[in-house]
């Protein structure tokens, strides 16, 4: 079954144990890669059926949301305008095991639910 | 803080070392109870280990790079005994490191485990489950004023998709020693019990059924299971409790404090012989409810009534019908 496609992806994780300024750096390098069909990563995609050009104009950022005392959320944020894929299985399949290779498994804390109120939910 | 590319170079140099580290970790497993009270254990592996950072990667093959560490290895047994003599324990250190025969020691671990797993889940949540060593950065809690939050420079992961599930596990290698080495059977059994074959909806981390009851039900199996680990059973065991007790947090109390008060509820039931046959219930219970179609807040929510059965008389009586027809847990999920 094919996945719908999804241009915007925002995920939240509950710490970061790299900076988030080479997380982001990380997922710029990626994208640029994942236009290049000559790379793995583009490779890779080509594998599960993505096309460079599904990631014409794609972005991410990665930032830190201060929540509560002494929380601290950091949320990385994907836009691919072009994409005919989900951003989901993007960042699950390619994106994040390329960014764990580089910076460690550590890199990133555990991914929250969308809305936090549901994991209190009994 | 150094990247793990400046520290380690790229991620086939971290998996050599990570092979040569366990690897003469297990050559030398059953002397790892009485690590702390040997005269000369701890000493020899600092040496090999920082000698294997600084030559690992000039050899071709990693069964290269196992010989010359056990080369070094009993070179400095041997200049220790032309130094101080001979003893027991530096013979028995030498004849070890003669006899020794590379492996994939944390591989031989998980299969064990994961054959196990795969025996106790019923054959309707049947998963391929593989296994994935990860490095990290640093220790996998945080930690303050330069001390480690504790001995285990070791963590896990399941990332699970319909078919399939990845146990990660997340290895802090510049302080990877014996404690890590032997809490490892823990956390895997964890990762396999609680997440690889179960059901989920959602995250999971704050839930009292996927955190807690099922924490319990992988702290009953690694009981079972770890003494067939080729690793010295007392040394497991302790290690693994205390990482588990280490790393406690209130879902995981919760949850567990449900399961036992679920065997206490057990024990008064006429068809229950004792408190081995009332865990053994509860277990096989989790691992069906586990696996069932259903929201994990509805798991949660069994969790929380479990910890009031003994004045729930509905779930009394869904308990008993399920006993009547074990593989059915609807009347216990709403």
């Amino acid at each position: 079954m094919t996945e719908p496609a999804q241009t915007r992806l925002t995920l939240r994780f509950s710490s970061a144990g790299a900076n988030l300024d080479d997380l982001e750096g990380a997922v710029a390098s990626l994208l640029n890669e994942l236009r290049d069909p000559r790379t793995e990563i583009a490779q890779a995609a080509g594998h599960i059926g993505i096309v460079p050009e599904e990631f014409a104009g794609a972005e991410g950022s990665v930032d830190q949301e201060g929540k509560g005392f002494g929380d601290v959320i950091v949320i990385v944020a994907l836009i691919a305008p072009t994409i005919n894929h989900s951003l989901r299985n993007v960042w699950d399949d390619l994106l994040w095991p390329h960014i764990k290779r580089a910076l460690g498994a550590d890199a990133l804390g555990d991914e929250l639910p969308e809305d936090d109120e549901k994991a209190s939910e009994s | 803080m150094p990247s793990l590319a400046d520290k380690w170079g790229d991620r086939d140099d971290w998996l050599r070392l990570l092979y040569l580290r366990v690897n003469i970790l297990w050559v030398f497993r059953y002397e790892l109870l009485a690590v702390d009270d040997l005269r000369w254990l701890k000493g020899i592996l600092q040496e090999t280990f920082a000698a294997v950072e600084v030559h690992a990667n000039s050899f071709d093959s990693d069964e290269e790079a196992f010989s010359y560490c056990l080369n070094a290895i009993k070179t400095s047994i041997k200049q220790r005994i032309e130094a101080r003599g001979s003893d027991d324990e530096l013979n028995r250190l030498y004849g070890l490191a003669s006899e020794a025969k590379p492996c994939d020691p944390i591989q031989i671990i998980f299969s064990s485990l994961a054959k196990n797993a795969r025996s106790v889940y019923p054959k309707s949540s049947r998963r391929q489950v593989s296994f994935h060593p990860e490095w990290i950065n640093n220790h996998p809690l945080l930690s303050s004023a330069g001390r480690f939050a504790d001995a285990y420079h070791v963590s896990a992961r399941t990332r699970v998709h319909p078919n399939r599930s990845v146990v990660e596990l997340q290895i802090h290698l510049d302080e990877f020693e014996a404690p890590s080495l032997l809490a490892i059977p823990a956390l895997l059994t964890h990762e396999l019990v609680c997440h690889a074959y179960a059901n989920e909806d959602r995250n999971r981390a704050t839930s009292i059924w996927a955190e807690g009851v099922m924490d319990w039900v992988a702290a009953f199996f690694f009981h079972i299971w770890s003494p067939q680990l080729s690793l010295p059973y007392a040394a497991v065991k302790q290690h693994g409790g205390q990482l588990w007790d280490g790393r406690m947090f209130p879902a995981r109390y919760t949850g567990r404090a449900a399961a036992d008060t679920l065997v206490e509820w057990l024990i008064g039931e006429p068809w229950v012989r004792g408190l081995g046959m009332a865990e053994r219930v509860v277990a096989k219970l989790a691992l069906e409810v586990n696996v069932a179609q259903a929201p994990l807040h509805e798991k949660d929510r069994l969790t929380s009534r479990m910890l009031l059965v003994q004045s729930d008389r509905q779930l009394q009586e869904a308990l008993r019908a399920w006993r009547a027809r074990p593989g059915t847990t609807y009347g216990l999920l709403s």
